[in-house]
């Protein structure tokens, strides 16, 4: 049984931004070349790279050997083309990329604190200044007159808290790879083709730029939870509330699939339907409004009836037959017993011991006791709901007791706090359910006196009250200093997003960083797919991406040939300046019709500036030798084995990068990432000469 | 009164056949040969003879992963006791999709890989040698999933049976492996008169007879054989008609041979729910014979076919539950004989002579060589080999 999780909203920032962000270049794909693991080489003599100043080739990002080029992944390409990486969800690469961003974004962040600490204490000065010189006090008088309503405050705060905690939760190390495959994709999996499509969009998004989605995902949270915090009334709390049902809006859609109510069985309230976004949702929309509809009693009313609505439909879809809840111990390929099902399944998640045992106790309990436990939840939540319709306070509070029982219950041994699992992205969908009847009740019960605004302060522009009202100059500056929070986050997901290539960080997760060399390129002369003689003095002035390729290569070769075509269209106009090439690899297939047919297999017939080239046999041994190539039968009925790496050689004939070209696990991301890698370094050699 | 009762007697009885034929007759036709049957496949585990020497194509490694499954390539020279050895590497390539043969004078074996994963052609390797030295060639499509998708004459013509996005073709080349045209496509064979007749569904299997082309389908019609030469005149049915001692149902042809003028070919006839083979030959005087059907059972599977010794085929027959059986058939005029149970996991028989044989038998990455001795009247086995497969290379 699936989580009812709310994922993360990192993507969500593309719609609003991208249509100026499309104007700023994707300065977020290129990769830090030299950065980290690259050092200088020679070659040697015998054409074999050294170290400058000697020692060992650190085989971390070395030019692979052919036994590390051996295609030997235990990675399994994923089933639905642009949704999955294909990579560890804890890959360490990019989990370090991914913190190593958060604590940029961070410092930016603590620079904006700083910054809006110091205009409040100009804000203060000039404030003493306005005192000093005996202006109107009554400028200093709050706007308002009384205490915000509880209700409202407790909306705020808690809300606030959660959506604070689920920022928090994002910074996971598994959400930037884990997120789409092991949260969105399994729901979306269930849902109509139509919902699919919608979420594939943007979860594509996603898996092209993990880093950015993630550590968006976690600041636009935080983000909005610190405005609901910082900000407790007037326009700046109301922005917050309307920030909170867009983002959760936007979630519901896009991260949960509209809750998952569109699956096969994915209406119980119980495992998260309509899935937790709404309620954050909800609550955004009571927050945003006036506080004059805090008044009366009317509005917890609304909210009590509101919920009482969804909790007696719960009640109906928990009755029913066909829902399979009746049933005790589960049955294979069927939603029987899906209570005990859901326990069974949440016991498996990592967590603490003492959750997993009490989970699976209750699974045991409940597929021997299904009917009796449906029955409690039915009549449970068909009285709760029906006292919520009812919306009398005695009849309320004692539902509001039960109801927080009752999901206290549902939190804990169905739902299991909703954020274990190293995936976990919310506490799902009990908790703001209880905080919503609650807030109910609380708005029912203790409606405050209207607020008497003071008019004369309201006569007053924005830049007088800053300077006249400290708690107006706070939530202002605590507001603004939250919006901040959010556009750190948002605006370079946006802008990655603009770019339809993947970020370079998931090659070099495959592959590692290229390494910079500086050393003469081998000299070779060979024929090409066309007959005409190729030599590397003939392509002097041009950089050069030369590899060697298989040209009966049923896995590897096709799709580095692919890489190499989409690196050329990243070149655009400088691909004039470049030459692709790749050397035949093959011990008995080195006659030009299999290039010639290679060629047309991956419509390289149609680059103008791609050449293969082949030779005699020994011409090849020659040049294999020359560029550390490797070449090898492999036993048993395998491909031959060659080396898989790639030289980058400037205009003047020296080698530059020399880049891994294992493909890994060949998705659409990371092909993508590899091909702006390999520009990028084709770029950085047509610039060094 | 007597007179009556008998006459109201037959006329019940009249009356009740009246009423049962139809229902007899409707009870029959849901037992019609005429009930399509699914066709089977032929596996491509296989073993040909040529002037050199003996091969055999079987698969090794993972056998339940794709990708994790590699055809190897046998090679035994001349004589009853040769031992066999691995020459896959010589094709140089992954091997994930399966090896086609073909023998030919002058060139005695050919050999095309089937392409898996990514590559859509089929290379191409020949050897007159026993494997010692290789020429190449190469198919600009990929070679089909039937043991006899290549073939070769002495002259020097080649046949090639190739799927692509429109179906499968037949490619032909004269003398040079790597250049060839379209000789025919499915959808053309089924337009042509003879092709109508037979509701030609898929070309099984080419051959060359006597410098002409044959090739071998699966037919929709009922009794009809599809078996077609090709003259400047275009394509003709050549094969037999099927007799009705043999069963009705629909024909597909599983495997197709010539020597000369000679033809050999493995028929499946499926109608009823039944299934039965049957080896027809054509002779040089164009005289066709035709074997006794062998039924198959429902739970058996079809696991290799290929040549016995002269005009002679065997089937290798595999149960779920495990139960293996060789069953051959000498040619012409003589009856199919079952041979002992073949040890378990074989794959493919490889017949030196006539009456000398090897089984080929495959666990994971070992290969077991047993020969059928004469006395016992058993397999023995001869040789043990353990290949060094490359698991994950193909990933």
């Amino acid at each position: 049984m699936k989580r009812r999780l709310r994922p993360s909203i990192a993507m969500l920032a593309i719609p609003p931004v991208t249509m100026t962000a499309r104007l700023c270049r994707p300065w977020v794909n290129r990769p830090v070349l030299g950065d980290g693991d690259g050092i200088s080489v020679t070659l040697s003599s015998d054409g074999r790279m050294a170290p400058l100043g000697g020692g060992a080739l650190r085989t971390g990002s070395g030019p692979p050997t052919a036994a590390q080029s051996l295609r030997h992944r235990g990675i399994t390409p994923p089933s639905m083309s642009g949704m999955d990486t294909g990579l560890s969800a804890t890959n360490s690469t990019v989990v370090s990329a991914f913190y190593a961003a958060l604590l940029k974004e961070g410092l930016v962040i603590v620079a904006i604190f700083a910054l809006v600490a110091l205009a409040f204490q100009l804000l203060a000065v000039a404030r003493l200044r306005r005192a000093g010189a005996n202006r109107d006090e009554a400028a200093l008088a709050p706007r308002f007159s009384n205490h915000e309503p509880s209700a409202r405050r407790l909306l705020r705060i808690s809300f606030g808290l959660i959506w604070a905690l689920d920022g928090l939760l994002q910074a996971q190390r598994s959400m930037p790879l884990g997120m789409v495959p092991q949260v969105i994709q399994p729901t979306a999996a269930e849902s109509p083709p139509w919902v699919q499509h919608l979420v594939s969009t943007l979860t594509t998004a996603w898996t092209y730029h993990p880093v950015a989605a993630a550590s968006a995902a976690v600041w636009i949270q935080v983000g909005i939870g610190v405005w609901l915090l910082a900000a407790p009334r007037g326009n700046w709390s109301r922005l917050a509330g309307l920030s909170s049902i867009g983002w959760g809006l936007i979630v519901w859609v896009f991260g949960e699939s509209f809750g998952g109510i569109f699956t096969p069985g994915g209406l119980s309230g119980l495992m998260g339907a309509p899935g937790a976004a709404l309620f954050y949702s909800f609550a955004g929309v009571l927050i945003a409004l006036p506080e004059s509809a805090w008044t009366t009693p009317r509005l917890g009313r609304v909210v009590l009836r509101v919920m009482g609505v969804f909790l007696f439909a719960a009640a109906v879809v928990q009755a029913l037959p066909s829902q399979g809840f009746w049933q005790g111990q589960p049955r294979a390929g069927t939603l029987d017993g899906a209570l005990p099902s859901m326990a069974n399944a949440m016991s498996q998640t990592p967590q603490p011991h003492v959750f997993s045992s009490l989970l699976s106790r209750f699974a045991q309990f409940a597929g021997g006791h299904g009917w009796e436990l449906n029955l409690l939840a039915v009549i449970a939540l068909a009285a709760i709901g029906a006292a919520f319709l009812v919306a009398r306070p005695r009849a309320v509070r004692v539902a509001v007791m039960a109801g927080i029982v009752f999901c206290a219950a549902d939190w804990v041994l169905v739902q299991d706090f909703g954020f274990f699992g190293g995936v976990g992205t919310d506490p799902n969908s009990m908790i703001p359910i209880a905080l919503l009847f609650i807030a109910g009740y609380v708005a029912l019960v203790r409606a405050p006196a209207a607020s008497r605004v003071d008019e004369a302060a309201m006569a007053h522009c924005w830049r007088q009250r800053l300077t006249t009202e400290p708690a107006y100059a706070f939530r202002s500056l605590a507001a603004l200093a939250a919006l901040g929070i959010t556009l750190v986050g948002a605006v370079p997901m946006a802008v990655a997003a603009t770019s339809p290539h993947a970020a370079a960080i998931l090659n070099q997760a495959v592959d590692g960083t290229p390494n910079l060399v500086d050393a003469p390129a081998p000299a070779f002369r060979l024929s090409d797919q066309y007959g005409r003689t190729v030599s590397l003095a003939s392509l002097r002035g041009k950089a050069i991406a030369l590899t060697t390729l298989d040209p009966v290569c049923t896995s590897d070769c096709p799709v580095i040939a692919q890489e190499f075509r989409e690196a050329d269209n990243i070149l655009g106009p400088n691909a004039r300046h470049v030459e692709l090439i790749a050397i035949d690899a093959n011990l008995r297939y080195i006659t030009r019709q299999y290039l010639v047919a290679f060629d047309r297999q991956e419509h390289l017939d149609r680059v103008s500036n791609w050449l293969y080239l082949t030779g005699s046999l020994k011409q090849l041994e020659h040049v294999w030798r020359a560029i550390g190539a490797t070449v090898l039968y492999e036993s048993g009925g395998g491909m031959v084995d060659h080396s898989e790496y790639s030289d980058v050689i400037d205009p003047d004939g020296n080698i530059r990068y020399i880049l891994n070209t294992d493909p890994g696990p060949a998705t659409g991301a990371t092909k993508s990432s590899f091909s702006v890698v390999l520009a990028n370094a084709l770029e950085r050699a047509l610039r060094s000469s | 009164m007597i007179a009556q009762a008998v006459a109201k007697r037959v006329a019940a009885a009249l009356a009740g056949l009246a009423v049962a034929a139809p229902i007899a007759a409707c009870g029959g036709a849901s037992s019609s040969p005429h009930a399509a049957a699914a066709p089977i496949q032929t596996p491509l585990a296989t073993s040909i003879e040529t002037a050199d020497g003996s091969w055999a194509t079987v698969p090794m490694g993972h056998l339940n992963q794709p990708l994790n499954t590699f055809w190897q390539l046998f090679v035994a020279p001349p004589g009853t006791t040769a031992r066999w050895s691995n020459q896959v590497q010589a094709t140089a390539t992954a091997t994930n999709g399966g090896i086609v043969l073909s023998s030919g004078r002058g060139r005695s074996l050919i050999a095309g890989v089937r392409p898996s994963q990514l590559l859509t052609y089929s290379p191409l390797i020949a050897t007159a040698n026993d494997g010692r030295s290789w020429a190449n060639g190469l198919l600009p499509e990929g070679l089909a999933a039937h043991p006899n998708a290549l073939a070769v004459s002495p002259h020097g013509q080649a046949l090639a049976l190739v799927n692509n996005r429109s179906g499968s073709q037949v490619l032909a080349s004269t003398g040079n492996l790597s250049r060839w045209r379209t000789l025919t496509t499915e959808h053309l064979l089924a337009s042509t008169a003879s092709g109508r007749a037979c509701g030609v569904r898929s070309i099984t299997a080419v051959a060359i007879l006597a410098g002409s082309p044959t090739v071998g389908a699966s037919c929709r019609e009922p009794e009809a054989i599809g078996i077609f030469a090709h003259s400047t005149s275009g394509w003709h049915a050549i094969g037999p008609p099927l007799p009705s001692s043999v069963g009705r149902g629909t024909v597909e042809v599983l495997a197709l041979a010539t020597r000369g003028r000679q033809l050999t070919s493995l028929l499946s006839v499926s109608g009823g729910g039944a299934t039965s083979l049957v080896a027809v030959w054509l002779s040089s005087k164009h005289r066709w014979a035709i074997s006794a059907p062998l039924p198959m059972a429902a739970s058996e599977r079809l696991a290799s076919v290929g040549p016995a010794g002269g005009s002679g085929l065997f089937a290798l027959l595999t149960e779920q539950s495990g139960a293996d059986r060789v069953e051959v058939i000498a040619g012409p005029g003589h009856d199919w004989r079952e041979l002992p149970p073949p040890p378990p996991g074989t794959e493919t028989i490889a017949f030196r002579t006539a009456t000398t044989a090897d089984a080929f038998a495959v666990h994971n990455t070992v290969l077991t060589i047993s020969a059928l001795s004469p006395s016992p009247h058993a397999w023995v086995r001869t040789q043990v080999m353990n290949v060094s497969i490359p698991f994950g290379s193909s990933s």
